[in-house]
């Protein structure tokens, strides 16, 4: 399955990138296991992934949230606004 | 413009007009603007961006909540996002209530709400071209909350 995560704020500094299309060769993968491979892929995030929170549409969720196909998953650290 | 976010400067007026109530004796307004400096260090100017349909569905629900919270007559909440020059209002917080204790109290508890859980994020842009994205609040989801 194919899925785009999306790098807010300043993640998008330590990821080089606004977003990454993420492709993983399994029938179904949770929010947690997909950080698991980004961490793997780019070390340097392992410490930013630990405060972040997860979006999928307009709702937060948990690391246990099962991804499916083609699933657009923000990535949402500290927030800063005001 | 939207209801709630805005890459347009933000327009004090028009939500006076839109909240006007003849029921309320009391106006507050919290504005945040952009400051010139941050822990001594000179700023030129702030952008703001935000995770769009979640940051419209917290600004809606704070200012929901708000409203039924302190029992106010009137609450709008509006944030401004892209590059801000100095001095221009981030944030614009309007609260009318039949009396000026829950007024107060509303607006500060909106601006302190607004910081911990919607989804804008600051950076600031320095002399050089340099820029900082600021250290803020971890956000927490309904499913990782405590019941």
């Amino acid at each position: 399955m194919t899925i785009k995560v999306v790098f807010y704020g300043g993640l998008s500094r330590v990821a080089h990138a606004r977003s990454s299309s993420i492709e993983v060769k399994r029938e179904t993968l949770s929010v947690g296991e997909l950080r698991d491979i980004l961490i793997a892929q780019t070390p340097e995030l392992r410490e930013q992934l630990e405060n972040v929170a997860y979006a999928l549409g307009d709702e937060l969720v948990a690391p246990d949230r099962a991804l499916h196909d083609g699933a657009e998953l923000g990535l949402l650290p500290p927030v800063s606004g005001g | 413009m939207g209801r709630w976010l805005s890459t347009e400067p933000l327009d004090l007026n028009e939500l006076l007009r839109e909240t006007e109530d003849p029921g309320s004796g009391a106006l507050v307004v919290f504005c945040g603007t952009v400051r010139d400096e941050n822990q001594g260090r000179p700023v030129q100017a702030v952008g703001y961006e935000a995770h769009l349909a979640l940051a419209e569905k917290a600004l809606r629900e704070l200012e929901a909540e708000t409203l039924r919270r302190f029992g106010l007559q009137r609450c709008r909440i509006q944030h401004r996002l892209g590059t801000l020059a100095l001095g221009e209002a981030s944030v614009l917080i309007v609260v009318r209530a039949a009396h000026r204790a829950e007024a107060f109290a509303a607006a500060r508890y909106a601006i302190d709400e607004l910081k911990k859980r919607v989804p804008i994020w600051k950076e600031e842009h320095y002399q050089g071209g340099e820029s900082r994205y600021l250290a803020g609040v971890p956000l927490q989801s309904e499913e990782m909350k405590d019941p």
